[in-house]
């Protein structure tokens, strides 16, 4: 067996470089809303990883960040998921976790229906799912433990999510502000409200919020806050669904996976429950750039230890396929209410 | 034949607690990615035989029963 001091000293490169991508993604995230700093940061391990020829250098140290990193960093990330923000539905309007509850479900039901019949790896079926339904590569992240997905299921799943959220931001902005704000809604409340039920990553509805009337952001992002709070119970369904269907598995290693997946999804869920109802929760802020690296370097170790070539594949092209339609239901769906149901979709108060 | 190689690694990984680094000192003992080791992969008995000895060692451990295998590393069946 490797001793403490060696196994310090073979894990030093790898724990160094993934910190050192973290770092760089923080930073460059800071620039602009629209960069997250997650993506980043699996975008530039995958590229650094791809750069070493011999990846044993890096063994050890990605895997000691993949195993202690990723579940601190998911209890930090419970410090984001306040459950006090359903109590915003009372003062935004009673139909909204209503309407939150049906868009989680439709867009997480079409990507995966679509993505069995395009016979994507479930894995990387459950995590695009996931992060198309919720809150982008936060919410890949949180799954990939709880699915034990492996390193190119979390980067074609992140790849998925990255696409989509750019071309629904652009159709958001270019095509639907008109939409929303000339034809059908005066005061820009519903295209709040739209931008927040749609746009799959926090930072693309603050960018999305430039084009809102003043104050409606917050409406946009409250929205979106109360979409977010559903990883919590969409993580434990997509823990059940990876253990579906799989015949030739040692029930050993099942169980093992499942332990595991609980384990993750406790932690996450005991975090959200500790930050939102303790005085823990002043300290969230102070801990938002601390998750942030920490939660960075994780994904980065990913990102290091992806084998590239299994990624660009047709299947990765057809999950975002998938990824982009699930968008284009659930838009097509709050177009509907809109039109057909107009007074549905009613705003208490404006932020 | 093939799967001995994986079903070997997945024990290890049901093993651990710290699953990815287990599986990561085994291929650094190794001197190959073990991880990347699928149900296609062709079984190797002299692969296998080493498996098992760095994994009993990484796992503390005087015996391991992967199903299939005996602990020499040979098939049961």
């Amino acid at each position: 067996m490797i001793k403490n001091s060696s196994l310090f000293r073979l894990a030093l490169p790898g724990v160094l470089i993934a910190l050192g991508i973290s770092f760089i993604s923080y930073f460059l995230s800071g620039l602009h809303k629209f960069l997250d700093s997650f993506a980043l940061a699996i975008i530039l391990g995958v590229l650094v990883g791809s750069c070493f020829p011999r990846k044993n250098s890096l063994w050890i140290g990605t895997a000691l960040c993949k195993d202690i990193l990723l579940p601190l960093g998911l209890l930090m990330y419970g410090t984001e998921v306040n459950f006090e923000k359903l109590s915003l539905c009372c003062v935004i309007g009673s139909n909204i976790l209503f309407l939150c509850i049906v868009d989680v479900a439709i867009c997480f039901l079409a990507v995966y229906f679509i993505n069995k019949i395009f016979r994507i790896n479930n894995k990387t079926n459950l995590l695009t799912a996931c992060g198309s339904a919720i809150c982008g590569i936060a919410a890949v992240a949180v799954g990939s433990p709880m699915v034990d997905a492996e390193e190119e299921d979390v980067t074609r799943a992140v790849i998925a999510v990255l696409v989509v959220g750019a071309l629904s931001f652009f159709c958001t902005t270019v095509f639907f502000s008109k939409f929303f704000t000339a034809d059908i809604d005066i005061y820009g409340e519903k295209f709040a409200v739209f931008c927040g039920m749609t746009l799959n990553q926090e930072g693309l509805v603050e960018t999305a919020g430039k084009f809102m009337e003043k104050g409606l952001d917050t409406l946009a992002l409250n929205v979106k806050h109360i979409r977010s709070i559903f990883i919590v119970p969409l993580g434990f369904v997509i823990l059940l669904l990876s253990q579906l269907g799989k015949k030739n598995i040692n029930s050993e290693v099942r169980l093992s996976v499942i332990k595991y997946g609980f384990t993750i999804g406790f932690l996450f869920f005991g975090a959200a429950l500790l930050f939102t109802f303790t005085p823990l929760g002043n300290y969230s802020d102070a801990i938002r750039p601390m998750y942030k690296l920490i939660f960075g370097a994780a994904l980065a170790a990913v990102g290091l230890t992806c084998d590239i070539r299994k990624v660009f594949k047709k299947e990765t092209l057809l999950n975002t396929l998938s990824a982009f339609i699930g968008w284009a239901i659930i838009v097509a769906v709050f177009i509907g209410l809109v039109f057909f149901s107009p007074g549905y979709i009613t705003i208490n108060q404006i932020f | 034949m093939s799967g001995k190689l994986k079903a070997i690694v997945d024990v290890v990984k049901a093993r651990s607690v710290f699953k990815n680094l287990a599986v990561a000192l085994l291929s650094y003992k190794i001197g190959q990615d073990v991880d990347s080791f699928t149900d296609l992969t062709p079984d190797d008995p002299d692969l296998e035989a080493k498996l098992i000895e760095e994994a009993k060692k990484i796992l503390k451990t005087d015996t391991l029963s992967v199903s299939g295998i005996s602990q020499g590393g040979e098939a049961n069946d």
